[in-house]
């Protein structure tokens, strides 16, 4: 045997223990929830095929479905466009190291330390009607009138379950501040010596330069609200109605129904536009493309 | 050499690590699967529940737990662990799937119950155990005992000794100050609806209602007005699951409470949950409120209410002599397959649940009357004042006994019930709409 085959036998053997925790932990509970999702299954008896049976009633029985992708749609271009954007701002703004930047990237971390059920607990007293911070303080201002039953009013629950995650991108803003902090300084010299501005250098230099660590931004802030669960579980249970619907909560009713085929065509459509989120984004955000 | 030492040394730690994160599923003691261990003398018996802490159940439940270990000290020993009470039936259904169910279980979800434990036979006969028992037998009631016996003539679970009727509790104080002198349980609908304005115009919020969890005293109070509805008593006295919300008796019902979400409850009765309703009537601002006889310990705890709240509460029928109850229901059943001592001591459980003083008790302090015992000289002296008086309606005025809603839908239809309120409450539901939307979902359910 060749040198070459030799080395290239043991770095298989090493790497076989990684595999089989890859295969036992991924590879095969996915392609079970993709398989078990033709099948109609109650956990305890056998799986029975039943082709598209599940995928019919996930998309057909009412329109839940339609209204979980149109909230799927909406919240991620939220997600996209002002989560992530106010967690490029802030990292922008940290990046110049304003006085005391330290602390306040301590602080906004903080929310993102807090479980989210937690912060659905919270959420659910501050938009409380009666006793909330959220409408004493409108009322307080002059608004002595203003009612609104935040999580059971269409489209008031709507707007209060996105407030329970619109601003704390704490993530978007480390992942961004830390491509910022790795350009070289030499590049931002030679722009100012050849008499940038410091919005041209914005603009010009450093956008380009973070573009990567937005666009995986925007996909960690994307594929968050395909699997967002408890900050609506916990708050409106997808109502009034099913207006606060989304694919995860028709997995969650499935699983307490014990018509585990169905959540797994769910978990199945959820997987699945979570890669399409991953394809667009990359080829949005060019990401396979060199930076320098 | 050395070579081959540094091999196999790094093979024999990754292939170490790799038996140790797949072998922690070792098997347990059988006797812990089965929700016990066995002392050398003492067989212990642990039960999930959720009638333990705060819960309204806790005082009759954790004291009869109390009283049989005492009662078979150093024999049996329940060993409660809490459980919240939403959790509690898909707590029971996870059990079954990793077959470690306890020795005794109080109901759990009704379709998991009749699909997969009674299908798959995963329970204990009780038939030849109560046959043995004449005395126990005699104290059932003979519906429950046919409604819980199976097609192949095998018992499920205990049947039902007490019926508990749910009536409506009201603040007496706010009734004489509104000037409402008539008992609710003789009033009609409309005159009902009359001493509600009453209240409004002195300035209470004259009902109880809620639309979070599974909408509880909104349930009731439904339920209660279809029972005087044509076909209403008909529908809801059914022993089939109803699919089909859309008939007239049930539209009708949806308008009344839509009305009665609009205009005669609290601001925050929409996504209120149980605690926040029984807050509202606790705490007097509001009227009346939809509920069970369990529920009249608290209004003299002094944790919930005022002192001296319980001389304010009177307790009746709903309007046109209707109360909420049930014979067709599941209490409690042990499984099969557990080791016999385990299963005697849940017999022993049970049996001892059912003696003649342990029903005065129940009855003492959750309500409800048993219609095959005799009860004993004191037991009447016993009763709390409120359920006195709620005994004395259901035996003077009471003229029809309904299912709630409950009884009658697939079991996930309640939280969707609960869902759709806020809907029909805003108006963006007509009542035709929210039974449309209601018969859709459960729909899905159908089998």
């Amino acid at each position: 045997m060749t040198r070459k085959r030799i080395t290239n036998l043991w770095i298989a053997l090493f790497l076989l223990p990684t595999i089989i925790v890859l295969a036992m932990f991924y590879v095969v509970p996915i392609a079970t929830v993709f398989i078990t999702g033709f099948t109609q299954w109650n956990g305890f008896n056998a799986p029975q095929f039943v082709g598209l049976e599940n995928y019919i009633k996930l998309f057909t029985y009412d329109n839940t479905f339609a209204v979980s992708i149109r909230n799927l749609l909406l919240w991620s271009l939220i997600a996209g466009t002002i989560h992530v954007g106010f967690g490029t701002l802030v990292a922008f703004i940290l990046y110049k190291r304003p006085r005391g930047w330290k602390v306040v990237r301590g602080v906004f971390m903080i929310p993102n330390v807090i479980a989210a059920a937690a912060w659905a607990i919270i959420y659910k007293f501050m938009f409380n009607d009666d006793i909330g911070v959220i409408n004493n303080l409108i009322r307080g201002i002059g608004f002595e009138n203003f009612h609104v039953k935040w999580f059971y009013e269409s489209p008031a629950a709507f707007f209060a379950i996105t407030f329970t995650w619109l601003f704390f991108a704490v993530y978007v803003c480390l992942i961004v501040l830390n491509d910022l902090m790795a350009i070289p300084k030499e590049v931002h010299e030679a722009a100012y010596l050849d008499g940038a501005t410091e919005w041209q250098v914005t603009r010009f230099i450093n956008l380009p330069l973070v573009r990567n660590a937005i666009g995986t931004g925007v996909i960690l802030s994307v594929t968050s609200r395909i699997a967002m669960f408890e900050e609506i579980q916990l708050t409106s249970r997808g109502g009034p109605g099913n207006e606060t619907y989304n694919i995860s909560l028709m997995l969650y009713e499935g699983i307490v129904n014990y018509e585990y085929g169905y959540a797994n065509a769910a978990g199945t459509i959820m997987i699945l536009l979570g890669i399409l989120v991953l394809v667009l984004i990359n080829r949005l955000f060019k990401m396979n493309e060199r930076v320098y | 050499m050395k070579k081959w030492l540094t091999v196999t040394s790094a093979l024999a730690i990754v292939s170490s690590l790799l038996l140790t994160a797949c072998g922690s599923g070792a098997a347990t003691n059988p006797d812990q699967q089965a929700g016990g261990e066995t002392a050398q003398k003492e067989v212990v018996l642990k039960i999930p529940h959720y009638k333990t802490g705060q819960n309204v159940g806790a005082k009759y439940f954790m004291g009869l737990v109390e009283r049989f270990n005492a009662a078979y000290d150093g024999q049996y020993e329940v060993v409660v662990e809490e459980v919240p009470q939403d959790d509690y039936a898909e707590k029971i259904k996870l059990l079954y799937q990793q077959k470690k169910l306890p020795p005794i279980i109080e109901t759990g979800d009704k379709q998991f119950l009749e699909d997969v434990v009674i299908k798959n036979g995963a329970f204990y006969d009780l038939k030849p155990w109560i046959d043995s028992k004449p005395e126990l037998k005699s104290v059932m009631i003979e519906e429950s005992i046919e409604h819980n016996t199976t097609e192949d003539g095998k018992i499920f679970s205990l049947p039902m000794a007490v019926i508990r009727p749910i009536g409506m509790f009201y603040n007496k104080d706010m009734f004489e100050k509104a000037g409402i002198t008539k008992s609710i349980g003789q009033m009609s609908t409309d005159e009902f609806v009359q001493a509600l304005d009453a209240l409004k115009a002195s300035g209470v919020a004259p009902l109880t209602l809620m639309t979070g969890e599974n909408a509880w005293t909104t349930m009731l109070l439904a339920s209660a007005f279809m029972a005087n509805e044509p076909g209403g008593p008909e529908i809801l006295n059914s022993t089939e699951w109803d699919y089909d919300y859309t008939s007239e008796p049930w539209v009708n019902t949806f308008a009344k409470l839509q009305t009665f979400l609009q205009q005669y409850t609290t601001n925050n009765a929409v996504g209120a949950a149980y605690a926040d309703a029984a807050n509202n009537f606790l705490n007097e601002r509001t009227a009346t409120i939809a509920n069970g006889t369990w529920m009249i310990s608290d209004f003299s705890d002094p944790a919930k209410s005022s002192e001296g709240f319980n001389q304010k509460v009177g307790a009746d029928l709903y309007p046109g002599g209707v109360a909420v109850a049930t014979t067709y229901d599941y209490l409690w059943w042990i499984p099969s397959g557990l080791p016999e001592e385990q299963t005697q001591g849940a017999l022993a459980f049970l049996e001892f649940m059912y003696t003649p003083k342990e029903l005065e008790t129940y009855m003492v302090l959750e309500g409800g009357n048993a219609p095959k015992l005799q009860t004993s000289e004191e037991f009447e002296s016993q009763l709390d004042p409120i359920l006195a008086e709620f005994n004395e309606a259901v035996t003077n005025d009471l003229k029809v006994t309904v299912q709630s809603f409950e009884n009658i839908w697939p079991p996930q239809i309640p939280s969707e019930f609960g869902k759709y309120l806020p809907l029909l409450a805003d108006g963006t539901l007509t009542p035709e709409q929210f039974a449309q939307e209601l018969t859709s979902k459960a729909a899905q359910f159908k089998k």
